[in-house]
């Protein structure tokens, strides 16, 4: 309770990041979650839209870079809290996730089949047109109820792009893996982000004055040949 | 029967209905019977039912908190219901549903009904 109530309170972080878990009723979405964050956090509910939500800070240090501090991010995972059930998703979900969790069931067709209606969902309502997703087929412990082989999953992944996953709420395989890899992803549009906004100013500025510069020399040539 | 006592019957045989055996819900309906659930659109009986049947709870319950009702002509009411529901373990969602009960020859039935779970965007 109290630790639940600190890690409210608690302020000090780098960065916030919303994750929103999708996919049919029954793919384990909620399962999932609850298994990444050891089901050791209370559930928030946020009752005017129907979001519901689990916390969890991880830190984050950029690949690469061996000198730089590892960034505190605050992770909020989302769920549909039950509305997919009625097809009733608010866009609200959508749009202010930062990254997005494709869930299908390896034991259920109509949930992968349904991976292509979700991803236009997707598109048509999140931050962008080509959002950060992950496709998990989830389930993959039942393996004698497996309907979706492996192959033919990373089949459709490629054909739309999305990096793939098979994950078990139940034994946790690669359910830490999943939002590591998510959350590399995030960070990294992020930071490409941050490098775009700081080249004018740096670089793209700087090359402005000097061709004024240059056109100004231009013209005192030419009004200098007029005389 | 006044209107108030048909809604008020109707409401509390609907929703234990829906509760306890949803395929029982299929003597509410008729051929001309038409049915909003969210974005979809149902008509017919069988078509309703199916997709009564298709939602992938196991459990629901129904917890309401308004109940309205006008006359629309002699043989029709119209009823517009607010509550809660909560289906399996997942957290309550608000929800609203009108309906359009009409006197048939076979007695009451429901000949509209929409459905919506209450969100918003913010």
């Amino acid at each position: 309770m109290s630790n639940g109530t600190d890690q409210l309170n608690n302020t000090e972080y780098d960065y916030l990041i919303k994750f929103l878990a999708l996919g049919d009723s029954g793919v384990g979405k909620t399962s999932f979650l609850f298994q990444y964050t050891d089901g050791s956090f209370e559930s928030k509910f946020v009752t005017t839209v129907g979001i519901d939500f689990r916390e969890k800070r991880v830190s984050y240090k950029p690949s690469g870079v061996d000198s730089s501090r590892a960034q505190r991010v605050h992770l909020q995972l989302w769920d549909t809290a039950g509305q997919e059930r009625f097809r009733s998703l608010t866009t609200a979900f959508f749009r202010d996730a930062m990254g997005f969790f494709l869930f299908f069931d390896l034991a259920n067709e109509q949930s992968f089949l349904n991976i292509r209606n979700w991803l236009d969902q997707l598109k048509q309502h999140s931050y962008c047109e080509t959002p950060d997703i992950i496709l998990c087929g989830n389930k993959c412990d039942l393996d004698d109820m497996r309907v979706v082989s492996e192959e033919r999953a990373r089949e459709c992944a490629e054909t739309y792009g999305l990096p793939y996953l098979e994950t078990s709420a139940a034994t946790g395989h690669n359910v830490n893996k999943a939002v590591s890899m998510l959350l590399d992803l995030v960070m990294k549009r992020m930071e490409e982000v941050v490098d775009k906004t700081l080249l004018p100013a740096q670089y793209g500025g700087g090359g402005k004055t000097e061709l004024q510069g240059a056109n100004e020399t231009e013209e005192s040539k030419s009004s200098g040949c007029a005389c | 029967m006044t209107a108030q006592e048909i809604s008020k019957a109707f409401v509390q045989h609907y929703y234990t209905t829906m509760a306890s055996n949803r395929e029982g819900l299929m003597g509410l309906y008729g051929d001309e019977s038409v049915l909003t659930l969210e974005t979809s659109e149902c008509r017919g009986r069988n078509q309703i039912m199916e997709k009564i049947l298709a939602l992938t709870y196991q459990k629901i319950q129904h917890d309401i908190t308004s109940i309205d009702h006008q006359m629309i002509s002699s043989d029709s009411v119209l009823v517009v219901v607010t509550g809660r529901l909560k289906t399996d373990d997942d957290p309550p969602n608000s929800f609203t549903q009108t309906f359009v009960l009409r006197q048939g020859s076979g007695g009451i039935f429901i000949a509209n009904e929409v459905f919506r779970v209450i969100l918003h965007n913010n």
